[in-house]
């Protein structure tokens, strides 16, 4: 890579000295976190951003690894030296969530009490518990407060969180392609995904880590439904078309989907997609207070940039736009964009001039 | 040229910055790159929204961090229905709007007051060059307008919005004047009358 941005990148590993609690009522005694970090922490220890990945993310979003230079990271157009996460200035930390498949502990993790692995066990997740383990990661980097907590999709939720949750650590908030919660329609397809894994003959009520193979034509299928969900009608007519392929003489989207739905499903757990999904359904600030958002946000501090896009049909403008107006009526300092950008919900992980330019200056300026 | 109208809208949003009163809480609609919003912050100690429906004039604001809403707002002002402003401001926008009546009307929901600049298409060079054949462009890029709006046509808006003129200031290229047919640009302090 003739631009890698921050160049390798080794994963580093937290483990919490103490037991964690989950929001569900269940516990561990102790959790442990997939990390990695770009650029320098500062002597003040105040320029820290922190960032939440996607559904499907994990810890490795700038940068190539160290063992294999191929694997670039997930955000790594926005990260690095001179990019909008501008790490000649910002000390950049980037998270596995818990319950993930990454290095995190998860569902694929052993059991320090029955020395098998959760599987199914592991105790349900909240978004607010992600907040929670990163606050212990924040903690134990010694950063009293973020710069900015930065994150698209269901990691602008987490980003949403963390202001709500610690107004005093939190001075700017990133919210790209979000919502405060999700509409049912979104709750459908997460359902369907699910389906999909559940209904897998290999998966065995969660409890496949010692077959012959895992859910992995569920899974598969899950991710296939996703990517047309993330992409506009638009983005895909224009990258495939009606084409076919000229060897098996099938269509270039069927190809796509396979292709995408096979690569993921041998690289993510299923019981982690199964956590992941419904914490991302079973997020909703506002429930605490009635469904009143506008007193939900309240406690924020944090300075707000809301980003969506126009064809992004999955996240699409009118759930940042709810945001925005809630934000706005509790007097926060808020900030939007709805861009023009036609990857679809996708259009968060691509790099859109305008939207680089945006996120770059409102970082530049307020972080 | 471009010096000229620089330095007349340097004076028009003087003047805007002199009608606000200290620490207002201000909505400017049609912010464009935010010159105004950034001299009510400095000079005034405003908190100030800018709405804007350029994508790329919204990344400019931000860049200057002002404080900057993306938005149609010809399509109403839903996104600040829960908030309320001390001033609304609607600099040189209203000729640009779909309709103009209808735009007043609604951006009187969402405040008390307000104040609109417009540009005068009754000026005395405007009317004689309508007179040679050709109507007022838009200053800068020399585009057609969507509307042209002389003084009086304005002043007729307002009773017809039932928004109720407080102060007006006619500004020519370089100062004020008492006659329309001078102004190039009109000011004005509105007021809900219901």
């Amino acid at each position: 890579m003739a631009d890698s941005g921050v160049g390798p990148v080794e994963t580093q590993f937290f483990t919490s000295d103490k037991s964690f609690n989950f929001s569900s009522g269940g516990q561990l005694p102790t959790i442990t976190l997939a990390y990695e970090t770009y650029g320098k922490l500062n002597e003040a220890r105040d320029n820290a951003i922190l960032v939440c990945h996607a559904l499907s993310g994990h810890q490795h979003a700038a940068g190539t690894r160290i063992d294999n230079t191929q694997d670039i990271g997930w955000w790594d157009t926005m990260i690095g030296p001179a990019r909008p996460l501008d790490t000649d200035k910002f000390f950049v930390v980037s998270t596995n969530n818990l319950g993930g498949c990454h290095g995190s502990t998860g569902p694929s993790s052993i059991n320090s009490a029955t020395n098998k692995r959760f599987g199914p066990d592991f105790p349900k997740v909240t978004i607010e518990d992600w907040v929670e383990a990163q606050v212990l990661l924040a903690d134990h980097l010694r950063i009293d407060s973020f710069a900015a907590v930065v994150g698209g999709s269901i990691g602008g939720m987490q980003a949403l969180s963390w202001a709500v949750r610690y107004p005093l650590r939190v001075r700017c908030a990133v919210i790209i392609a979000g919502a405060s919660r999700l509409t049912t329609q979104n709750i459908a397809f997460n359902e369907i995904a699910r389906q999909s894994i559940m209904r897998d003959p290999d998966f065995s009520d969660g409890n496949y880590y010692d077959n012959r193979k895992p859910p992995s034509s569920g899974l598969a299928v899950a991710r296939m439904l996703g990517h047309v969900t993330y992409l506009s009608d638009d983005h895909m007519q224009d990258k495939f078309g009606r084409e076919r392929r000229e060897d098996t003489g099938i269509f270039q989207i069927e190809s796509y989907l396979r292709h995408q739905g096979d690569k993921f499903s041998q690289s993510f757990d299923a019981n982690t997609y199964l956590l992941m999904t419904r914490a991302l359904d079973a997020f909703d600030p506002a429930s605490a207070y009635d469904g009143d958002l506008v007193k939900a946000l309240s406690p924020a501090n944090a300075e707000f940039l809301i980003i969506s896009f126009k064809s992004d049909w999955r996240f699409p403008p009118a759930r940042s736009r709810e945001l925005v107006k809630a934000l706005i009526a509790a007097r926060k300092k808020a900030n939007y964009a709805e861009l023009n950008a036609r990857g679809g919900h996708d259009a968060f992980l691509l790099d859109d001039p305008t939207y680089h330019r945006i996120v770059k200056g409102f970082l530049q300026r307020n972080a | 040229m471009l010096s000229v109208m620089k330095k007349r809208l340097h004076t028009m949003n003087q003047l805007i910055a002199e009608w606000m009163p200290d620490g207002s809480h201000v909505l400017d609609l049609g912010c464009g790159k935010g010159e105004l919003l950034k001299l009510l912050e400095k000079n005034r100690n405003v908190t100030g929204i800018g709405v804007e429906i350029s994508q790329d004039l919204v990344a400019e604001c931000i860049e200057q961090g002002l404080h900057v809403i993306q938005d149609d707002f010809e399509k109403g002002l839903d996104l600040f229905s829960q908030d309320t402003f001390d001033y609304l401001v609607l600099s040189r926008t209203l000729q640009e709007t779909r309709d103009p009546e209808a735009t007043l009307r609604h951006i009187m929901q969402a405040g008390k007051r307000a104040i609109v600049s417009i540009d005068n298409a009754g000026h005395l060079r405007k009317r004689l060059a309508f007179l040679f054949g050709s109507q007022p462009l838009a200053e800068g890029s020399g585009a057609l307008l969507q509307h042209q709006i002389t003084t009086a046509d304005f002043e007729k808006l307002c009773a017809r919005a039932q928004v109720r003129i407080v102060q007006r200031k006619y500004l020519t290229k370089k100062s004020q004047t008492s006659f329309p047919l001078l102004a190039e640009t009109a000011v004005y302090q509105l007021e809900k009358t219901t």
